[in-house]
């Protein structure tokens, strides 16, 4: 035994330099279900080689092998193909056969220890083994090692064996999300979750595993299964090489799991994308994703396949956050220097989530580096932004604290409108988290997030907008097979404006809303490719819907009075994600939710067969404190397959079901910040809604591409709409002005991407429609005289282009290109007159469409130099938006001037805009 | 040419600085044009009442389209009738007596086409009035013509007082009258006869008063106000680039009271065209007035008939204190020499002044509107003073 062991080492050190001495013979080989020893026998015989093996690791291989003139080293790589074992040459005319993790355990292991340990030295080693002061352009050694999980002594007889494993971060200790673990013997893998954790049921064995995730090395590792166990692993970044450079999705994933419909990304990955003013936004790289549109530059949320702005909800570590822009929608209000990674589902939505029709975005920030103290902050012509990070106890607990504002108006001074450009804006947003460890089986993260907005709008009208909350997410490990986490959340939005418009009218309107929610989320890993997750939920909501109050002294306003509305939603929800066999999947989901509307509150009740308004008001209900209102509840059925055609291509079906409780009052075209959430009540219907998608997914192996076509076709009702000349305002029976229909959207999303190489990025092309229709009884209750209508931000035709080129490794050229059909807008039927004035007459909503978007934009990107050893490294970008100059119209409209009507298209940014940006952290180009 | 050379460098530079809001030629969207218009508002108070019928156009080259030949009778809840007589141009005027319209009443509109086709309009009630406290302007700037210029100005503002048992309602309809006068420059008139003689004195008239309804829609509703002065309410803005402040202004402000079909009509007509294109965009309402063919339910009817009491508040103005009225050269005429050897039979006669160029003082002789020539051809213009005009 010792003997093999010295033979081992001393084998890997001769390996390499071996290697190259492989004679040039060739042979012919010619056999058919031969054992491995008939094989050798006539390898030797031809060859000359002596081939050191131990008979018993082939037991029953049989080898079919036909070739004319290959080289040894050929035949017998293609040989032990598949077999999980390696080779090697020991001298010119001897091979030695052995397990391949066994042959290079020990040695790399133990440099990756070193390195671990912070050492400068043992760091310059990692970075290069003679010591070179510059970080290196390849990827170091592959470092593989064995994973021992559950206890060798136990004789279990039970058959399968829960393996769990932590992926963290070398250098941070943060948990590493949405990375795979695969077992290459048998292709099955695992994703680890937002804690890292990753989880699988395995016979006990011997495995192969392979450990990826985008920007980070991929690490090989032989995984020793005796019975239920957990294991830890670190992951290391990535130096990005410039013959590999990750930006987008993990292939794996889309080739194996259920997910259809989803987008994710690491921050990291996305560090030379151009950028609008200098700002990195996670909302604006959703933007150039398939099916996720908006309806312009200047507009607060997203459309996520031909549904409304309402219909997405937003998450940060599991916080809602209900406006999500700064400044009116140019810049979003997350600070993307704490965010780790985020996904979008689209499609099919885990039954963990719910409440929103359209679509799910999961912020996910980093954890604070737990080994040192780091910091990071960037500049650029609108905000500045500072994050401190550090443990709080070292390898246990750490902080981070990231905070941005702006500081200058420069970019409303750009917009040539004077009453915007006589305008003043502020913003910031502040986030923080605390994570512990609390023992080996706890981990337990504290998160605060705050936005501000401030927004003088010429001498007409102010508004301010914010929002605060905090959420506690505790997971804890209860037994290999099962995780749980909880969540705590409180959040709250309110916006406050004041109309000065008119004096004698001016008012002032505050108004929030408070989202308080407990979510326990339970996965259990039964068996072998086997995963459960079930649930519940609870949400209570408080809206105060405020008071409209007079503004200054002259203001005959009434004070007006909107109300309360409190509500609960809930859900119980489980899902259980199977391997039937080998080539399907299956993802069944179930989610059961419910939601109430709360007392007190008075209801107006209406004639029957009337449309509703304030003169058909017959008679009034009152509820009690806490009594019900309305209750709502339905079932909430996920379903996905996937089908595997071969290694590198799948096929994926699902179908969804949504039910969303609140909406927006909204009678604009982009949403304002004086929107207000409004529960379903007692006349307003919940909206539901299902999805049909189907994708085919396939990886073009070797040359770094993937592809993705996804169909879907969603349907929705009792979508709100609003009846012309909408007020929430002056009105507080929300009923009589809204009306609710139905909404029809169908696309196919193509999307192809190149993970590797010196150009990277992704091309994607949408075909969608979006459709609403609203037929009441009567056609003031109906819109577009109860035809369908295209919704107002229906764009049949979408193309983005990404593309990332690193010229070297400290300067890189991005672009995007991006092209919108316009957006639909209502033209005149025809024009008229009223004592020689032209009036125009509107008949069609939304038949006719702004000119088509298109737009260029351009980003250079250079980093400081690459020492090892400095003190801060620094990156300078050079952002280019609407390289063009563009007039890309966001809105259309007509003017009645005297004797005519005229048109005029309203662009927001109508030239190109050139930023330039800079952003340091402590530590080298690598550092995180 | 060298006025044409800056006026383009300033064209390009002015593309350059700004066009985020651009003109927008929509191209041929008009696929339903014809349609009635009615616009009929019967206002309390004696004296001649106008209906005024035309059809819609295009909203490429759009022409204004009487209707001719109907008939037009306005009925009260009794059954009285009142019949309108077409007087040209769209127009039907009908005298009502005086006790036809009285506060409470309501009354509706039945028409018949010269095609025959029936329509007829809700029962639209009369409602009383409210008195305007006062009519005012203050001096201000506003926005120019060119992007990133601004003109001075009067913004014009009106005070009304709130009551809250009244009416809920209001609109305001204001027509300006002005005096006008024509550069001084010599006539001379072209006609088939092939000599230029000077001007008759009866195709000449350098003074003239000039009549307008402002083209804007103003409305208020009253039930989120409590009772009180309502002050400030802004009307239109008149700039000083115009002659309108320079001789002589007055402004008759009409207040209206509707029912709440008609206020909402007109507010949703006044955003349309009015409040349109702003930072945050709303759909365009439709419209739909309140009259209907009993022929065809489908068929749509453009307009709508309202009944209202008004009270009227008229001012004066001359001379404002502050406001600078620059002497703006107008009606020059053009530099190209006469172009009496190339006339088409049909273009005369020709109309001709001679002038002095300020700046060199070269004599100008050369083709001009007839307009130029005599302002009474102004668009509501007359060579008489209205009445109320202060000597």
């Amino acid at each position: 035994m010792r003997h093999s062991k010295l033979a081992i080492i001393l084998l890997l050190f001769i390996w390499n330099g071996l290697l190259s001495q492989e004679p040039a013979r060739k042979l012919s080989l010619d056999l058919s279900r031969a054992t491995f020893n008939e094989f050798v026998d006539q390898f030797e015989t031809r060859t000359g080689i002596r081939v050191y093996f131990r008979p018993d690791w082939f037991g029953e291989i049989r080898v079919d092998y036909r070739r004319d003139s290959v080289t040894p080293e050929e035949a017998i790589r293609e040989v032990l193909k598949g077999t999980g074992l390696h080779y090697g040459f020991v001298s010119s005319s001897a091979i030695v056969i052995l397990p391949e993790r066994r042959l290079n355990t020990s040695l790399p292991e133990i440099l990756s220890v070193e390195a671990l340990q912070g050492s400068s030295d043992a760091k310059r080693e990692y970075m290069g083994i003679n010591g070179s002061q510059y970080i290196q352009g390849t990827r170091p050694e592959q470092i593989t090692r064995t994973i021992t999980v559950g206890d060798p002594s136990s004789r279990t007889s039970r058959s399968v064996a829960r393996v769990k494993g932590k992926l963290v971060h070398v250098e941070t200790g943060e948990p590493v999300a949405g990375a795979t673990m695969v077992i290459l013997e048998s292709g099955k893998g695992g994703i680890s979750d937002q804690y890292g954790n990753v989880a699988m049921a395995l016979a006990p064995g011997r495995y192969s595993a392979q450990f990826s995730f985008i920007g980070m090395e991929k690490l090989n590792a032989a995984l020793e299964v005796y019975s239920d166990g957990e294991f830890k692993l670190e992951m290391r970044p990535a130096v990005i090489a410039l013959n590999e450079v990750q930006i987008l999705g993990e292939q794996y994933r889309d080739i194996s799991s259920t997910d259809i419909g989803v987008e994710r990304f690491s921050m990291k990955s996305l560090k030379q994308l151009p950028v609008f003013m200098g700002e990195r936004d996670v909302i604006k790289i959703s933007k150039l994703l398939p099916g996720i549109t908006s309806a312009g530059e200047a507009s607060t949320g997203v459309n996520v396949r031909g549904g409304n702005v309402d219909q997405n909800i937003f998450y940060i570590n599991r916080l809602p956050v209900y406006n999500t822009s700064h400044l009116f929608g140019f810049f979003s209000a997350f600070n993307s220097d704490i965010i780790r990674d985020f996904s979008v589902y689209k499609g099919n939505v885990p039954v963990n989530y719910g409440g929103r029709l359209s679509s799910v975005f999961n912020i996910l920030t980093r954890k604070g580096n737990n080994k040192i103290y780091t910091a990071h902050a960037g500049i650029s012509p609108v905000s500045a932004h500072l994050t401190f990070e550090g443990p709080l106890r070292k390898d246990h607990s750490s902080f981070i604290v990231s905070g941005r504002s702006s500081y200058s108006d420069w970019i409303l001074r750009r917009i040539d409108d004077p009453e915007i450009s006589n305008s003043d804006a502020f913003f910031y947003d502040v986030a923080a988290s605390m994570n512990f460890e609390p023992g080996e089986k706890n981990t337990l993260q504290l998160f605060y997030y705050q936005s501000f907005d401030d927004f003088r709008y010429a001498e007409l009208t102010d508004y301010e907008y914010a929002n605060r909350g905090g959420s506690l997410n505790w997971s804890r490990n209860i037994s290999p097979a099962l995780t749980s986490k909880v969540t705590a959340t409180a959040s709250a939005y309110r916006f406050r404006n004041a109309d000065k418009s008119e004096i004698s009218r001016a008012y002032s309107h505050e108004y929030l809303l408070n989202h308080n929610e407990v979510l326990a989320d339970f996965t259990w890993v039964p068996a072998i490719r086997h995963s459960v997750e079930f649930g519940s939920n609870l949400i209570y909501y408080r809206l105060d819907r405020g008071v409209v109050e007079p503004y200054g002294p002259s203001s005959i306003r009434k004070r007006l009075d909107l109300g309360f509305e409190h509500g609960v939603e809930g859900s119980f929800f489980i899902s259980d994600d199977m391997s039937l066999l080998s080539w399907l999947n299956l993802y069944g989901g179930f989610r059961y939710s419910y939601y109430s509307k709360l007392g007190p509150e008075t209801v107006m009740l209406y004639e029957s067969g009337k449309p509703k308004t304030e003169n058909t008001i017959v008679d009034s209900l009152s509820f009690g404190k806490f009594s019900p209102v309305r209750f709502n509840s339905g079932p909430e059925l996920r379903i996905a397959m996937n089908m595997k055609g071969g290694q590198n291509t799948s096929f994926k079906l699902a179908f969804n079901q949504m039910r969303q409780y609140l909406f927006m009052l909204s009678n604009t075209v982009t949403i304002s910040p004086t929107d207000q959430w409004k529960l379903s009540d007692y006349h307003i219907d919940p909206q539901t809604g299902y999805q049909f998608s189907a994708g085919a997914y396939h990886i073009f192996p070797g040359i770094g591409v993937s592809g993705s076509v996804e169909l879907y076709y969603k349907y929705s009702k009792d979508i709100v709409e609003y009846r012309d000349g909408a007020d929430f305002v002056n009105i507080p029976l929300t009923e009589t002005q809204v009306l609710q229909g139905s909404q029809n959207a169908y696309g196919a999303e193509l999307m192809l991407q190149k993970t590797s190489g010196r150009l990277n990025g992704w091309i994607n092309y949408t075909l969608s429609r979006s459709e609403m229709l609203v037929a009441g009884d009567t056609e003031s209750e109906s819109i577009n005289h109860g035809n369908p209508y295209p919704s107002n931000y229906d764009r049949p035709h979408v193309l983005n282009l990404v593309a990332n080129y690193h010229v070297n490794r400290r300067f890189s050229v991005a672009s995007n290109v991006v092209f919108m059909s316009g957006r639909p807008v209502t033209f005149p039927a025809s024009l008229y007159y009223i004592k020689e004035v032209a009036y125009i007459d509107y008949y069609a909503r939304n038949e006719f469409r702004v000119p088509d978007y298109f737009r260029v934009d351009l980003s250079l990107t250079v980093e400081g130099n690459l020492k090892a050893e400095k003190l801060m490294h620094s990156t300078w970008s050079f952002n280019v938006y609407n390289l063009l100059g563009r007039k890309n119209p966001q809105s259309i409209f007509f003017r009645s001037e005297d004797f005519f009507v005229r048109g005029y298209a309203f662009s927001v940014i109508g030239v190109p805009v050139f930023t330039l940006s800079w952003n340091v952290k402590l530590g080298n180009y690598e550092s995180n | 040419m060298k006025a044409t050379r800056t006026a383009w460098v300033f064209m390009v530079l002015a593309a350059f600085l700004t066009a985020c809001v651009e003109r927008y030629y929509p191209g041929n969207t008009d696929h339903l044009t014809g349609i009635l218009v009615v616009n009929a508002h019967l206002t309390g108070g004696p004296g001649t009442q106008t209906i005024n019928l035309s059809r819609s156009d295009g909203l490429i080259f759009p022409e204004y389209k009487p209707e001719s030949g109907a008939v037009v009778q306005v009925e009260n809840e009794r059954g009285d009738m009142i019949n309108f007589a077409e007087s040209g141009g769209g127009d039907y005027l009908g005298d009502l007596p005086d006790d036809f319209l009285q506060e409470g009443g309501s009354y509706r509109l039945l028409l018949i086409t010269s095609g025959g086709n029936r329509y007829e309009s809700e029962f639209a009630t009369l409602h009383p009035a409210l008195t305007i406290d006062s009519v005012y302007y203050r001096i201000e700037t506003a926005p120019g013509d060119d992007p990133g210029t601004t003109v001075e100005g009067l913004r014009f503002y009106m005070d009304f007082i709130v009551d809250p048992g009244a009416d809920r309602f209001l609109m305001w309809d204001v027509t300006e009258t002005y005096e006008f006068h024509n550069p001084p420059y010599e006539g001379f008139i072209y006609d088939l006869d092939r000599v230029l003689r000077p001007l008759p004195d009866n195709m000449s008239d350098r003074q003239c008063w000039i009549t307008r309804h402002i083209p804007e829609i103003f409305t208020q509703e009253t039930g989120n106000l409590a009772a009180g002065r309502y002050s400030m309410k802004p009307l239109h803005f008149v700039s000083n680039q115009t002659q309108r402040l320079r001789h002589g202004y007055s402004l008759l402000v009409r207040q209206l009271s509707l029912d709440e079909a008609a206020f909402r009509y007109w507010d949703n007509l006044k955003k349309n065209v009015q409040e349109a294109g702003a930072l945050f965009d709303t759909q365009p309402s439709i419209t739909p007035g309140n009259i209907c063919s009993c022929d065809d339910p489908e068929e749509r009817v453009l307009g709508f008939f309202s009944v209202s009491a008004v009270s009227e508040k008229r001012i004066f103005i001359r001379d404002v204190e502050g406001l600078e009225v620059p002497d703006r050269i107008f009606c020059f005429p053009t530099f190209q020499f006469p172009r009496l050897n190339y006339f088409r039979l049909q273009d005369l006669p020709i109309f001709l002044s001679r002038a002095t160029w300020p700046e060199t003082g070269e004599i100008i002789t050369g083709e001009t509107d007839r307009e130029c020539l005599d302002c009474r051809l102004y668009r509501g213009s007359s060579g008489e003073p209205p009445d109320f005009w202060p000597q």
